[in-house]
C-alpha cells in the first residue's frame, strides 16, 4: 500500500487578484523564459519506469568512500546492513521532502499567476504551475516504486505556512524561487553522484532543467523587484531569508531519518551537524542559493547567518 | 545546467567574457579547488591529485563544480565525461575544452 501522509497544510491569506489588459512584462528576460518553459515541456511517459527497484534492493555501500563513511559512522558501526537502512531512509526522506516542496510550489506558483501584475510574469507562472504539477506527479511515482517515504517535516510545514500566508509576491519569490527551489535543484542536479538510483537519475536529470528555470525566473523577477525596496523593506527581506534559510538548515538534520532508523534523535542531530561528509552535503544543497543571493546584490545582507549554520565554506 | 545572469541556461556551455583566456581559466579553476580543498596545506608538486593530496570525495567536488560554475559561468559534468578526472590540471583541462566549445 503506497504511504500517504495524513493532514493538511490550511492557511488563508486575502491577496489582490489582478489582470492587467495588455501589461507586457518589464522585461524581456521573462518572455525568453516563458518561450524556454514551452518548449521543455515533457512528460511522466517520457521516464523510463522499468529501471526503478525497491531502495531495499541498493547496495549502497559500493564505493571506497562510502564503506569508509560506513566504518566511520556511529549507528552503522561497519555494519553493511545497517549503512544501508541509513542511505536508504536518507535518500527517501529527502525526495519525500522534495515532493512536498513542489506540492507547495505547486499552489504558491498559482497565487502568482493570480497576483503578479504583468501578463510575461504572469505566463511564466503558469508553465511553472505546469512544471510543478509534473514534478509532484513523477515524485509520487517515484516514492511508491522505492518502497519508502516519509512525512513532510514541521520546517516545511512551517515555511509553506509563511509563505502561503503572505499577501506580498516578492516574499513568496524569496522563499519558493529561491530558497525551496534553490536546494530542490542541487538535489536533482546532483541525484545521480547524490544517489546512485538510474530511475531516481533520470527523473532528476529532466526536473533539474525545470528547476533551473524555475530559479532563474525568480532571479529575474526579485532583480527587477528589489531595485524599487526602500532600505527598511529590504532589511526586512534580508531578515526574512535568513529566518527561512534557518528553517531549511534545521530540516537538514534529518530527525525523521533518525526516529524511522530508532537511533536517538539528539545523537543523530549530532552527527547531521558534526560529521565531515554532512556539512558539506548541506553546504551543497544550499550552494545555488548563495549564488543567486550574490547575484541579487543581498548577500552581504545575509551571509553571517549562513556563516552562523555552517552553509559557507 | 545552472543560471547565468539571471537566465536559466540547460545544454550548451555558456560563453562568458570571464572564459576566454586561457591562462585566466586555468588559474581560476586551481584557485577555486585549492580553496574549497578540505585539505588545506596540499604537498608541494606539480601534479596535485584531487583525492590523496587536496582530500576531495565525491561531495566536496560537487560543492567545486557549483562554484565553478557561479564563477566562470559554464556548465560541468553534465555529459558523463568526468570518471577520468583525478588532478587539478584534468579539471583545468576539462573546463578549457568546455570554454573552448562554448566559443565555437
Amino acid at each position: 500500500m503506497p504511504y500517504r501522509p495524513p493532514g493538511e497544510l490550511v492557511r488563508s491569506a486575502v491577496v489582490q487578484a489582478r489582470i492587467g489588459w495588455g501589461a507586457d512584462g518589464p522585461d524581456g528576460r521573462l518572455d525568453s523564459l516563458y518561450a524556454k518553459a514551452t518548449a521543455a515541456q515533457w512528460s511522466a511517459a517520457d521516464i523510463d519506469w522499468s529501471l526503478g527497484r525497491p531502495l531495499d534492493e541498493i547496495n549502497y555501500a559500493r564505493s571506497g568512500h562510502e564503506r569508509e563513511m560506513m566504518r566511520s559512522s556511529p549507528f552503522a558501526d561497519g555494519n553493511a546492513g545497517r549503512w544501508n537502512a541509513y542511505r536508504r531512509e536518507l535518500q527517501a526522506w529527502l525526495i519525500s521532502q522534495i515532493l512536498y516542496g513542489e506540492q507547495g510550489a505547486l499552489v504558491i506558483t498559482a497565487r502568482l499567476a493570480e497576483t503578479l501584475p504583468d501578463m510575461s510574469s504572469k505566463c511564466v507562472a503558469a508553465s511553472q504551475v505546469s512544471d510543478e504539477a509534473r514534478h509532484v506527479q513523477v515524485f509520487q511515482r517515484y516514492l511508491d516504486v522505492s518502497g519508502h517515504a516519509h512525512a513532510p517535516t514541521a520546517e516545511i510545514e512551517e515555511l509553506l505556512g509563511l509563505l502561503l500566508s503572505d499577501t506580498r509576491w516578492d516574499m513568496l519569490f524569496i522563499g519558493m524561487q529561491l530558497i525551496l527551489e534553490g536546494v530542490a535543484l542541487a538535489v536533482v542536479r546532483f541525484a545521480d553522484v547524490l544517489f546512485g538510483d538510474p530511475l531516481l537519475a533520470a527523473i532528476c536529470q529532466r526536473v533539474a532543467r525545470d528547476e533551473a528555470r524555475h530559479l532563474g525566473f525568480g532571479v529575474v523577477s526579485l532583480d527587477l523587484r528589489l531595485r524599487d525596496l526602500t532600505e527598511a523593506e529590504r532589511a526586512e527581506r534580508a531578515e526574512f531569508i535568513t529566518e527561512a534559510v534557518a528553517l531549511m538548515s534545521e530540516r537538514f538534520l534529518f530527525d525523521g531519518v533518525w526516529e524511522r532508523l530508532g537511533v536517538p534523535v539528539a545523537d543523530g542531530r549530532r552527527y547531521a551537524r558534526e560529521d565531515r561528509d554532512m556539512v558539506a552535503l548541506r553546504r551543497l544543497l544550499f550552494s545555488y542559493v548563495t549564488g543567486a543571493l550574490r547575484r541579487l546584490g543581498l548577500w552581504q545582507d545575509v551571509r553571517p547567518a549562513f556563516e552562523t549554520l555552517g552553509l559557507v565554506k | 545546467m545552472t543560471v547565468v545572469d539571471g537566465e536559466p541556461v540547460k545544454d550548451e556551455p555558456v560563453r562568458n567574457e570571464k572564459v576566454r583566456d586561457e591562462k585566466v581559466i586555468r588559474a581560476h579553476v586551481r584557485e577555486v579547488l585549492l580553496e574549497l580543498a578540505p585539505v588545506q596545506d596540499p604537498p608541494d608538486k606539480p601534479v596535485l591529485e584531487l583525492e590523496a593530496d587536496l582530500g576531495y570525495n565525491s561531495l566536496a567536488l560537487l560543492e567545486a563544480v557549483v562554484a565553478l560554475e557561479e564563477e566562470l559561468g559554464l556548465i560541468l559534468i553534465d555529459d558523463g565525461s568526468v570518471a577520468s578526472i583525478t588532478t587539478v590540471a584534468d579539471v583545468e583541462d576539462y573546463v578549457v575544452r568546455l570554454a573552448q566549445l562554448g566559443e565555437g
